[in-house]
């Protein structure tokens, strides 16, 4: 029942509940406490607590009288009193020294123990000093015989007692100090005859048993009075021993109108309203205890009272103090047992709250099949309830959305399908489309291969003459991008022009597009570049049509023609120079035979023309072979035959074929063979013989005019795998500009200015061309003091060819 | 006075021919044989008319042609180009640069060629 109130109800009971509690504990204590204050109560306390000291004095002397006794007994002592030799006497005494040391070790509180004879002299004496027990020597034996004690104990009958007075021990006539508190007991000794022969006495140390006298307590104060009133115990030392100290402290100075009362009374307790003390008090009747019969002495004690006193302040305050300690405990533990269950209850309410949220976690989560734990009414347990049946709500609501979800998602599938299979439709035209485009793209890439690859220029414009495609050529020969002529008008990069007037020809262009046919580029068109170069072109414009033959744009081919037209203009050149060079030997033939005919010439002259004709015949034809020649060597269709031939022998006999004219022209011939034999290689000897021929004649043509010795040098040696020959003149060197140009065709350089009708200027060419089908080659050097011709050879020589004709000018050879 | 006429031929014998028939002629016959020559020739002999072969070496027909005409020297000069080349394009910058006639040597004739002197020189 109590788990179902609420937490608040819990909360209002608790700390009411618990200060009740708290107060109530406190209340009891208090109140226990104070009952303990009443009068009688701490009266009766007191007394016991004097009662209980009463005794334990009471043993203890009671003990010390059985101890005298005991050694007035011992075995020892009569054998001692009773041996008369002197010699068993020593023993015997020693066997008492023992007993008595014994004794003393047992007891500790025997100051002495003492045999004295009846003279009164100490034969044996154990003292201890401490913890040390010893016999005391002969020597420092005395005799007591004027003590009170010898004198007092001797006169008793055998088993009374003489017990002394409690005191302070004096030693050598003076207090000894520190104050020892002495007790004495002795008893006579008589011999087996009767005879008094002497006492035995033992000194107690008082303190032992006076010590237990004082008590802690703070509010008492314990003493222990003698019959005279006198402190033999006072918590102040200088108090004790009135009688001995000779002051006047004794309890009838401290408390004269309670002394009587308490002597007479013996024991008891009162309180004193004077003083505001609670006195106890119990007497030791020491008579009683000793068990004596004898005259009060004055050496005896008669008997002692021990006294506790306890201000009524100093109880107040114990009390307030007491109270207040057991106050603070009582509140710790409280406080403790408070902390220990506000701990409990807040765990519980935690641990409960924990689970709560734990379940709330799991629920959150989305299982709402969990339940939480209803375990109480409170309101955890409410809350937990309300959780519960919330849960139970989503669940139904969540089921009936799921049933909805369910439905639609069948719809949705139902839907999706369909359109699955409308996608799987469109995905085949799709497909069907793309590879329609591939095979566009592939027949595409097919022309834009075709057009790349091909080697003039292609372009394509739409019928706004924009650049639909053009190609790479078309964009090298421009100097434009194929991406920047895309899309534009062609004339705007593409300038074609006139080449006679710069204006812009687009006839060919515009010309195809309008009447649907191919149009030729014009003659000299010129396409002006990027960087304003005029590039000749040449080419056709074809119109593009569609299916229905409309036009729809043009393509225009071309190409850069400015190789072609150099080589048309060489050809033109060449053929101008060719029939210059023809028409001179003919224009002497014809002027002489003229002149011959026209009968104004006399013999003489007539016979020098005839001549002149017949040179110019004789060039005319060498000039035909040279150019047949040339046109033989160009095409590839010289024969060359390579023969085992003595290249030695043969530079001997083309010398000597030039040895007359030489000797005509004044010229000296040198021929400096090779240093070793050299074998015969295989080279075509006519082809050989031409260019030796041609080059020792052009030496010997070439060489200076003006200098007494005209030489022409011929070396030949070994360099390598080629055997080089080499022709020199001592000529004026060709002129360095020129010397490039030395090997073309009809090329004459200054130094060779002044023989213009001998020669064609085609000779070099000629046996260029000819080193070169010998697997050869052909070089010069040339300075002012003379050229020199250098024609290597293979050792392995000349390649076979069949070619169809041999060099012109040697068929019969 | 006898006529002066320069024959700037390369070629000796076609040269030699016009020559002595001219020679024959009464003309007075100078004769160069290369383009530098025949400048040279006309400044020291001044001669009434010539007889201008292009091809020629060290200078051709045309630099003869230009050259004179800096100096002024065409004007008082006939000069006939004599040429194996036909191209009209030659045959109109003779006539530009001065020439009165341009014959192709070898379609005329010597007599026919020593006859348009005669008549040119007049």
């Amino acid at each position: 029942m109590f788990k179902n109130l609420k937490l608040k109800t819990k909360l209002l009971l608790f700390f009411p509940v618990l200060f009740l509690l708290s107060f109530a504990v406190v209340g009891a204590v208090a109140f226990i406490n104070f009952s303990r204050l009443s009068d009688d109560n701490i009266l009766k306390s007191d007394f016991e607590s004097v009662e209980v000291r009463r005794q334990q004095i009471e043993t203890f002397l009671t003990d010390r009288k059985g101890d005298i006794l005991l050694i007035s007994q011992l075995d020892s002592l009569q054998r001692l009193i009773n041996d008369s030799e002197e010699e068993a006497r020593i023993i015997t005494q020693r066997s008492l020294q023992q007993d008595f040391l014994a004794l003393a070790k047992s007891r500790q509180i025997y100051d002495q123990i003492r045999y004295l004879d009846e003279t009164g002299q100490e034969i044996v004496r154990v003292d201890t000093e401490g913890n040390n027990s010893y016999v005391v020597a002969s020597p420092q034996l005395q005799n007591k015989k004027d003590r009170y004690y010898f004198t007092d104990t001797i006169k008793l009958q055998s088993g009374q007692l003489f017990v002394s007075s409690l005191d302070l021990n004096i030693e050598n006539g003076e207090i000894e100090i520190p104050y020892q508190p002495m007790l004495r007991y002795s008893t006579p000794v008589f011999d087996n005859s009767g005879t008094l022969r002497g006492l035995v006495i033992i000194n107690v140390q008082a303190g032992y048993f006076l010590k237990k006298i004082h008590t802690e307590n703070q509010g008492s104060l314990h003493l222990l009075i003698n019959q005279d009133g006198y402190y033999l115990y006072h918590p102040q030392p200088d108090k004790t021993w009135g009688f001995m100290l000779e002051t006047d402290e004794g309890v009838f100075k401290d408390f004269p109108h309670l002394a009587d009362q308490i002597i007479s009374q013996g024991k008891g307790f009162l309180f004193d309203e004077q003083t505001q003390n609670y006195v106890s008090f119990a007497t030791l009747n020491l008579n009683n205890i000793y068990n004596k019969t004898n005259i009060l002495s004055d050496n005896s004690d008669d008997y002692w009272i021990v006294i506790s006193l306890k201000s009524k302040a100093d109880i107040i305050d114990n009390y307030i103090t007491s109270t207040l300690y057991e106050f603070i405990a009582i509140i710790i533990i409280v406080f403790i047992i408070v902390i220990v269950i506000v701990l409990t209850i807040v765990r519980s309410i935690t641990k409960r709250f924990n689970s709560l949220q734990k379940g709330i976690k799991i629920i959150k989560q989305g299982n709402f099949d969990y339940r939480l734990v209803v375990d109480r009414h409170d309101e955890l347990g409410e809350i937990s309830r309300d959780f519960n049946d919330m849960s139970i709500a989503i669940q139904e609501s969540r089921s009936g959305i799921d049933k909805k979800v369910h439905q639609q998602t069948k719809d949705i599938k139902q839907k999706q399908k369909t359109l699955e299979q409308q996608q799987k439709a469109v995905l085949n035209v799709l497909e069907d489309v793309e590879d329609e485009r591939d095979k566009v793209s592939i027949e595409r890439d097919k022309v834009d291969a075709i057009l790349q690859s091909i080697g003039d220029g292609v372009f394509v414009v739409d019928i706004d003459l924009k650049i639909i495609m053009a190609n790479q050529v078309t964009a090298d020969i421009s100097g434009y991008t194929k991406e920047e002529l895309k899309g534009q008008k062609y004339s705007k990069f593409l300038k074609f022009v006139f080449e006679k007037d710069n204006k812009i020809n687009d006839k060919f262009v515009k010309g195809a597009i309008a009447t649907g046919k191919i149009k030729e580029m014009a003659n000299h068109t010129l396409l002006i570049n990027r960087d304003g170069d005029k590039i000749p072109v040449a080419d056709s414009a074809a119109p593009l049509k569609d299916k229905n033959g409309n036009v729809i744009g043009c393509v225009v081919v071309f190409r850069d023609v400015s190789e072609e037209r150099a080589v048309d203009r060489m050809k033109t050149e060449f053929v101008s120079l060719a029939s210059h060079q023809l028409r001179t030997p003919l224009t002497a033939m014809r002027w002489s035979i003229e002149e011959i005919v026209g009968g104004e010439l006399g013999k003489d002259d007539s016979k020098e023309y005839l001549h002149d004709t017949l040179e110019a015949v004789i060039r005319l034809s060498r000039l035909v072979n040279s150019l047949l020649n040339i046109s033989r060597l160009e095409t590839g269709r010289i024969n060359i035959n390579p023969q085992p031939t003595d290249l030695v022998d043969l530079v001997g006999d083309v010398l000597k074929t030039h040895a007359e004219a030489a000797k005509r022209q004044g010229v000296a011939l040198r021929f400096n063979k090779p240093k070793t034999d050299l074998k015969k290689i295989k080279i075509d000897p006519t082809l050989v013989r031409e260019v030796l021929a041609n080059l020792i004649d052009n030496a010997i043509k070439y060489s200076r005019v003006d200098k007494e010795k005209r030489i022409v040098k011929v070396k030949m040696y070994r360099e390598g795998e080629d055997i080089i020959t080499c022709v020199m003149d001592n000529g004026i060197g060709i002129p360095k500009k020129q010397q490039p140009r030395i090997f073309e065709k009809f090329f004459r350089a200054d130094n060779a200015s002044k023989r213009q009708a001998e020669g064609n200027g085609l000779g070099l060419y000629v046996i260029f061309m000819i080193s070169k089908a010998s697997g050869g080659k052909l070089w010069f050097k040339s300075s002012k003091e003379g050229t020199s011709f250098y024609f290597s050879l293979p050792l392995a020589g000349s390649k076979k060819f069949k070619g169809e004709k041999g060099l012109a000018g040697h068929e019969n050879k | 006075m006898a006529k002066k006429v320069l024959i700037a031929e390369d070629e000796k014998v076609l040269s030699k021919i016009v020559a002595n028939k001219l020679k024959r002629n009464d003309i007075e016959v100078i004769q160069a044989f290369d383009g530098e020559e025949a400048i040279e020739k006309v400044k020291k002999e001044k001669p009434d008319l010539m007889l201008l072969d292009l091809i020629m070496p060290v200078k051709n027909g045309f630099e003869v042609l230009k050259a004179l005409k800096d100096l002024g020297l065409t004007k008082k000069i006939k000069i006939i180009v004599t040429s194996n080349l036909g191209q009209q394009a030659d045959k109109d910058k003779a006539k530009k640069l001065g020439a009165s006639d341009y014959l192709i040597k070898s379609e005329v004739p010597v007599d026919k060629l020593v006859k348009i002197v005669l008549d040119r020189i007049k």
